[in-house]
């Protein structure tokens, strides 16, 4: 354990499940006060599996696409920790690993991956400056390398997922001179996602296995989440508006 | 023939950008290309399917498209926290369902004949820029679908890449990307607008058969993104 977040409140949107629960554990391990943002009962049980480990958390009922749903998970985290230092959004669609051509993208789909990904994290930040730029905070997106690379079956979380890499490029940009920093972080992991997506394209994981330089797939725990924690901690402070990608070093086109 | 696609002004704030489209089909035509600005609001690909297949029957064959703005309501400036949540609406989520509608209805259209679909946007998405945050969501999510039809339609022969251009040129209120922004390599004042349909006639090109999903930066050499 280390106590890098010694002292400070991060606020984690989908963590129920997957890199989400993973990296609030390891914030929590860090030393941070976690406030576990999710519209399920396993969010509240991240919260719990938190305070038995040792640290505090706090869950908060919230569907990101709702702003008075972010607004009482900000107004949570303050109250009951006295500020707000990191908000990461790592809220998804539950249809992120719907297999959907664009041609069979329809209205609804399409419009819950905008909703839980783009205006999520627009809610978030929107709602999270005041307090992220008293402590000169960080606001971390969770994105893919379907982002960045484009992919023939999840073509929507594609389009999200590469929307949200602009929201951090021009926001860290936009928030630098406020002294917040705004970063991307592009995992590939073995997640309740992309175990969905295994079963709806069985060729996918040996695939996956055979263009990850490393030879597997990471684990959202020891893998993903230390990176995160180190994006929150003193020596990130001069990191803004990238993309760290964490994926074996199956992406090398930067 | 080319179609340029062209979304109407949705938000009462935003400026008519009927310029661009204008401008790219005067320019292709001095070109030697058949152009025509196609505008509306459409919200799904049945639309776009129907209004190019009415602009087939006018103009003739359609071997390509240009997506030539994401809705001037995305461009608008402004500092994020400013923006409420029905503003963001308008300046994301709408151009957004749009710009899906656009590449179904595009897809439908040239699936059987093969063809090109071109997205603008601006370079300030690809290196961010206060201010512009919608603009740059908007465009990065466009650039991002290019490439995942790219994957999917290459074996309809249909080719999807980005021109990249200054976004001053897409947007009427459109200011420098950056301050303190690198010079542009190329010293005389580029005729960028007059060389985004140069770019686009050429993107559209046989020539350009073997070349998708990729961005092509038409900035006169100032960002020269890696």
């Amino acid at each position: 354990m280390s106590d890098g977040l010694a002292g400070r409140v991060v606020l984690v949107t989908g963590g129920g499940a997957g890199i989400g629960r993973s990296l609030c554990l390891a914030c929590a391990d860090a030393g941070a006060d976690v406030v576990v943002a999710g519209p399920g009962d396993n969010a509240a049980d991240t919260a719990e599996q938190v305070g038995r480990g040792g640290a505090r958390a706090l869950f908060v009922r919230t569907d990101v696409t709702v702003p008075a749903d972010v607004e009482t998970a900000v107004g949570a985290a303050v109250e009951r920790f006295g500020g707000l230092d990191a908000v990461v959004h790592n809220a998804t669609s539950r249809l992120s690993s719907h297999v959907a051509p664009i041609d069979e993208i329809d209205e609804d789909e399409w419009n819950d991956h905008v909703a839980v990904s783009l205006r999520g994290a627009y809610l978030c930040a929107r709602l999270a400056l005041p307090h992220l730029r008293e402590r000169r905070g960080r606001f971390i997106v969770m994105t893919s390398p379907a982002g960045m690379e484009g992919s023939v079956a999840l073509p929507a979380y594609s389009a999200v997922k590469g929307a949200l890499r602009g929201l951090v490029k021009s926001l860290a940009v936009e928030w630098g001179p406020l002294g917040v920093n705004v970063v991307g972080l592009s995992p590939l992991a073995q997640t309740p996602a992309l175990e969905r997506a295994y079963r709806e394209n069985p060729s996918l994981e040996p695939r996956l296995r055979s263009v990850v330089p490393l030879g597997r797939i990471g684990d959202p725990g020891t893998d993903i989440a230390p990176v995160v924690v180190f994006l929150l901690g003193d020596g990130a402070r001069y990191i803004s508006g990238q993309t760290i990608v964490v994926d074996g070093g199956r992406f090398t086109g930067l | 023939m080319i179609a340029i696609l062209e979304e109407e002004a949705v938000d009462p704030g935003a400026a008519p950008a009927r310029a661009v489209g204008l401008s790219l089909e005067s320019g292709l035509r001095d070109q030697g290309e058949q152009a025509v600005v196609v505008a509306g609001a459409w919200t799904s690909g049945d639309e776009v399917a129907d209004v190019l297949a009415r602009t087939e029957e006018a103009h003739g064959p359609l071997r390509a498209v240009v997506l030539a703005s994401a809705g001037d309501a995305a461009t608008l400036e402004g500092d994020l926290v400013e923006i409420d949540p029905a503003q963001w609406h308008r300046r994301v989520e709408l151009p957004l369902q749009r710009t899906l509608a656009c590449f179904q209805g595009t897809h439908r259209r040239l699936r059987v004949s093969g063809g090109s679909l071109v997205v603008l946007v601006p370079t300030l998405a690809l290196v961010g820029a206060s201010g512009f945050v919608p603009w740059a969501v908007v465009a990065e999510g466009q650039r991002s679908l290019a490439k995942a039809a790219a994957r999917a339609w290459g074996h309809d022969r249909i080719t999807v890449n980005c021109v990249a251009v200054p976004g001053a040129l897409l947007a009427p209120s459109g200011s420098p990307d950056r301050p303190g922004q690198p010079d542009a390599a190329l010293a005389r004042p580029p005729d960028l607008r007059h060389e985004m349909a140069s770019v686009v006639a050429s993107v559209v090109s046989d020539g350009w058969t073997g070349v998708t999903g990729a961005t092509i930066a038409v900035d006169g050499g100032v960002w020269m993104t890696p």
